[in-house]
Formats: structure tokens, sequence, C-alpha cells
């Protein structure tokens, strides 16, 4: 069992390496959405579910226009459903890079064109 | 340790499956938990586990028969980012996972009566008697907390902080008729988008024409106060808080964004005490940036005492709940332990679902990063040797692990309100063939080892356990807002700082309530598909 295991571990391991090529975009920038209209908004909510593999996502209708960060964790139930949370929340960030908003998860540096979006850098606001 | 050892390498597998995919450019992980080591081990090709007939007191692993389905499903399970590893099974197959899973991992598995998987044409049906029957010291059902629920509901996510709502959330004072139903408070601090008078304390007269009070259609009354949709319209007929006339509204459910934080403040009370109060309604991601915040604010004004008011908080992450007591007590808990999560004593080094060892959860003195603050940052912390809080019914888990930490490393605690729900519980959700199952499987004990408080911590209470504190039973003052002053269970808490006792509030001059339950008919039932009925609380 203890070998078989270790094997499947290790042929993981190098598909997680052996993959992955993304266009480049330079150094990415925290960026703010510069509008969130109903289309913009859609194709968030679209991207993130995507990114999660299609589970339901619901949305704030100023997401990613005040900070570049967006949480998401699983929606809030039922106080006796819900109780003592150990998974922690799934982090994305909204930046951009050669000539484009991308969305990033934080966890593992994964990106996806938000191509009906504008952004800006969020320094700018500070 | 070969077990344990297969456990961890599994897990292992499951979350670098995640990132594989990822790295492909398909997606990522949901950080779900409804992943889990006891589905199938992946030898599964279709067709009943044949594991021959019942026989009580013997079981097979819970793997034999996970993903063996009535229903298989195709596509990508959101929980590992990898195809379903469902096929066809059969009912029996479904109730044997769940027979084995629960005499795995059910705290009180020895309290379960073994009755022949065969007999149950329903899974949940059968889930629901994998269950102790046992009741609490106070006669209460020892465990209140066995649901299962749809794994597609169970996985949707949001972001943190926004659910579709109008803002506010009801206490209902009596689910039955006559039934009555008022704002419990508003999920902005100024009751943003709402319109005025519509705050806590405005009692729901009629909905969409149906009277609250005695009104037979309750699905209507349902509907439109848990509005499922955004953009959802429906006509209130409402009382606000101090009118003599109601008045008629039109809410319409948008994605709100709720602050778990609010009404931080400090009072001035006698002998030039300072007196800190904030409202925590959630453990939620964006909790913890916010009482950081809220934290650096009431140390600034050097308080000598804080209220925290969880009445209404149902728990969360519980490395919030670490956080923010650590930034109550300080010093104090250095090096302590918040909570140390126990198995069933099948389980007493590892964690059977994770396969890590059962090491304590710390008080943290560092952010843990779980929201929009980056991790490893000092904490501030205001040090203070005792803490008050405000309490109900549906203060829960992780803000009762709040309470039984403090105690655990000698802070006083003193409570005025309601008893609380009893939840030093918790468990992993499992999936299987599509049904999310919600078993107890673990206990939480502070650093004396106290975790037994499942009838809820009392005020003044007479139970002669560790779960008896200090403080005032004090009902829910819905005539004056949330951190008024005046309101009756901070008044009573200012009164306790002042005076050493609970003075002349009358403990059952206001009202007892439920957050976050929904309104039922006569009888108590709710005419609900069964799946449904696990998430409805009736009284």
């Amino acid at each position: 069992m203890r070998p078989t295991v270790l094997m499947q571990l290790l042929a993981l391991l190098s598909a997680v390496t052996a993959c992955g090529s993304q266009p480049a975009m330079g150094e990415p920038q925290p960026a703010l959405l510069t509008e969130s209209g109903p289309e913009v908004r859609e194709e968030l909510r679209r991207v993130v579910s995507a990114a999660m593999y299609g589970v339901e996502v619901t949305l704030a209708e100023d997401a990613l226009t005040r900070e570049s960060l967006l949480v998401v964790e699983r929606q809030r139930q039922q106080p006796r459903l819900s109780g003592r949370e150990m998974v922690p929340p799934t982090k994305f960030q909204l930046v951009v890079g050669g000539g484009a908003c991308w969305l990033m998860r934080l966890a593992d540096g994964e990106r996806w064109e938000l191509r009906k979006a504008s952004c800006r850098p969020e320094v700018a606001d500070q | 340790m070969g077990i344990s050892f297969r456990r961890r390498a599994l897990a292992a597998l499951l979350a670098l499956g995640a990132v594989g995919l990822a790295a492909c450019g398909g997606g990522g992980g949901s950080g779900s938990d409804s992943s889990n080591s006891l589905a199938a081990t992946g030898s599964n090709d279709g067709g009943n586990s044949d594991t021959g007939t019942w026989q009580a007191g013997e079981f097979l692993p819970a793997s034999t028969f996970g993903s063996l389905c009535v229903s298989p499903r195709s596509g990508t399970n959101p929980a590992t980012g990898q195809p379903y590893a469902d096929v066809l099974g059969t009912r029996l197959d479904e109730n044997n996972w769940l027979r084995s899973m629960s005499n795995d991992l059910y705290l009180w598995y020895d309290e379960i009566e073994d009755v022949d998987p065969a007999d149950f044409d329903d899974s949940i049906e059968y889930f629901e008697q994998l269950k102790t029957f046992d009741l609490t010291v106070s006669g209460r059902e020892k465990d209140r907390f066995h649901y299962a629920v749809p794994t597609s509901e169970w996985q949707s996510q949001s972001q943190s902080g926004v659910y579709v709502g109008y803002g506010l959330q009801w206490a209902l004072i009596q689910a039955t008729p006559p039934r009555k139903a008022v704002v419990a408070y508003t999920d902005t601090e100024d009751g943003a988008g709402l319109p005025a008078g519509i705050g806590r304390g405005a009692e729901v007269l009629s909905v969409d024409g149906v009277r609250v009070e005695d009104g037979e259609d309750i699905d209507t009354l349902n509907r439109g106060m848990w509005p499922s949709t955004e953009g959802e319209s429906h006509t209130f007929e409402m009382l606000p808080l101090g009118a003599s006339e109601p008045v008629t509204v039109t809410l319409t459910a948008t994605a709100v964004t709720s602050e778990p934080v609010q009404h931080v403040r400090v009072v001035d009370a006698a002998m030039g005490r300072k007196v800190g109060y904030m409202l925590f309604n959630d453990h939620i991601a964006t909790a913890e940036k916010a009482l950081i915040e809220a934290v650096q604010q009431l140390k600034a004004a050097v308080i000598d005492d804080l209220v925290l008011d969880i009445r209404y908080n149902g728990g969360g992450y519980l490395d919030i709940a670490s956080e923010l007591a650590y930034m109550i007590a300080g010093d104090v808990t250095a090096g302590q332990i918040f909570e140390l999560v126990s198995f069933n004593n099948k389980h007493p080094e590892t964690n059977p679902v994770t396969g890590y060892p059962l090491d304590p959860t710390p008080f943290h003195s560092k952010t843990q990063g779980i929201g929009n603050v980056q991790p490893g940052v000092a904490l501030p912390t205001l040090n203070l040797p005792r803490l008050f809080v405000l309490t109900g019914e549906n203060t829960c888990s992780a803000s009762e692990a709040i309470i039984n930490s403090l105690r655990g490393v000698d802070v006083e605690v003193i409570q005025i309100g309601a008893t609380t729900c009893g939840k030093p519980y918790g468990f992993y959700a499992l999936d299987n063939c599509g049904t999310t199952y919600l078993t107890i499987q673990f206990r939480g004990v502070n650093a004396k080892g106290f975790g037994d408080y499942a009838d809820g911590f009392v005020p003044d209470g007479n139970f002669d356990t560790a779960a008896d504190l200090p403080g005032c039973a004090i009902a829910d003052d819905f005539t004056h807002l949330l951190g008024d002053e005046y309101e009756a269970r901070f008044a009573t808490a200012l009164n306790y700082i002042e005076t050493g006792s609970c003075g002349d509030v009358p403990a059952s001059g206001y009202t007892y309530s439920q957050v976050g339950a929904r309104l039922s008919a006569a009888n108590g039932s709710v005419p609900k598909a069964p799946w449904r009925s696990n998430r409805i609380m009736v009284r």
C-alpha cells in the first residue's frame, strides 16, 4: 500500500509541475473595477464559479470596486447547520497586467482574464 | 499506523488533485470540506458492493460503500476538482456507507442502535436513526445538530458577508400561531437601503397580504420573509418601533453585504470607568479585519471593561474566535490552549478526517489571514481580566468557544442574557452521492479540559456545573436598539459593572426569540420537501 500511494503522489506532483503555463503579463498590480454593470458582474460571477468547478456563487454588486481582494466562503447557513468552520475561505485578487484585467486565485496564482471589465490599479486610490 | 498513513496520503492526494487541475488552467479547489477520506477507494466498478447481509455490530470500512450511488453524478466534483467517483450502486450501498461512517466517526457511535439498513428505502430517513437519542441533564436532545442537506446547496459559495435578502434579520418571538416576528437587527449599522422605521423592533404584521399572526398560507410568509433570488419584491405591513400606526413597505431582495461587527462604542460608567461595547454577529472572513479595527478603537479609548454582544452570533471560523479571545485577554493566554478537539475513542490521537495529529488550537496572537488582512501580523490586545458577554439562544459554537476558552485561562466571564445554544461540538461535512451529511464528530474543550456545556452556558445558572456562569438572566429587549445603553441586556451589564449586581431590569420584561428560524403552521408542521424540512426549525 505505502509504495503505491507514494508513487501516486509523485505522479501527481509531476503533473502539477508539468502544466500551468499561461500568457505572460508582466508584473501584475492589484486593481479595482472601474465600473460594475450587470455584464461585468455576471462575467465575474461566472469566472469565480468556474474557478470553483461550477458551484453557485453570490457576489455583491460592488465586488472588486472598493478593494482588489475577493474573499469567497461557504454561503451562510441556518445557525444550527453551522458552527466551527475549519476550512479557510478562497481568496481571489483582481490584478491588471498586459493591458487586461485578471482574476487571480491567491492560493496558486492561477488567473482568468475578465474580458468585459476595465480596471485601474488599486494604488491610485491610496 | 497503516490506516493513519493511508488516510493522510489520501487527503494529500485529494488536495494535490485540486491543485494539479488548477495549474492546468481548469480552475481551482473550492476549499470545500465536503471531500472526505471515507469515499470509495477507487476500486468500485459499478454495481452492488455485494457485502452480504447485515449483522449487528459487524462493520466494513465506509470506503467499501463510498460513492456507490442510486443516482451517480457525472462531471467535476467541486470539492476535489476531479471527476465524481460515483458509480451505480443501490440504496443499501448508500445506507451501508452511512452505517459504517457513523460507526467510525460519530462522536457517540456507541449510543447508536444498530438496525438493519435494508429496512430503509430512504437514506435520509436511515441517517436520522444514526444518532444518539439520549437527553442532556436539562432534558433536551443530546444531539440537536444532525442534518442532511443537498451537497450542491452545502457547497454554494458567496463573497464573504454577502447573501440574498433585504439587509435585516428577523427574530421569531413566536413561530406558531399566534405568531409574532420582529426585526432583530439590520445587516449594516445604519440600515442602509431600508425604508425609514424598518429597523430593530419593527414588527411584521403581514406579508403579501397574509397575516403573520394567524395566516394559513405559511409558504407565502416564509417566501416573503426569506427571499431566495435577487430582485424578488414583497409587500410588508409593519409597525415600526414606537409607532402607533403600521406602514406598508415593499422590500426588494438584493445581494446584501452584512457588517459582522457593529456599534463599536465607549460608554462612561460610574467612577470614571470606561466601558467598551461591540456587537459581533458573524464569524465570517470579513470579521477578522473588523474585529481588529474595533479592538484598536477600544484600546485607544483605554477601556476598563468590554461588553461583547454575541446574542445573535451562531459561530463560524474558529480561528477568528481564537483571535478575538486573544485580543480581549492578551498576555494571560500566552502559550495556552484555546480549544482542543477530541474525537470518539477510536481516534484518540489523530483527526480521522484529515489524518493530522490532534494538536490544540492556541490563542492566536497574530492574524491568521482569514479575511482581508496579512497573516502573521501581531494583534492588538485589551489585556482585560474579565469580559461581559450578552448572549441568547443563537449564541452558538464558535461564539461559545470564546466564553469557554477564556474561562479556561481564568478570565472572568459574566453572562447577561439567555442561555446559549449549547454546541461544544463540530463536524466535517461528508458528501456521499449528492447528499452532505452533518453528523457530530468532535467535541471542543478548553485549557482546563472542560467542554460539557451541551445545555448551554447559563447566566446565574443553578445546574451546579462549570456551565453555570455568574451574571443575569435577561430576555431580549426589542424596544431598544442594539448598543443603546438603555437596552435591557446592555443596561444590566452596565449596572453589574457599577454595582456588582443585576439591578432591577425585569428578567421577563422582554421576550425570547429565535433568529434564523422559519414560521410554521399551527400544528408545527412545515409543508416542505423532506430535505428542506431538515433546514426548517420550528418551535
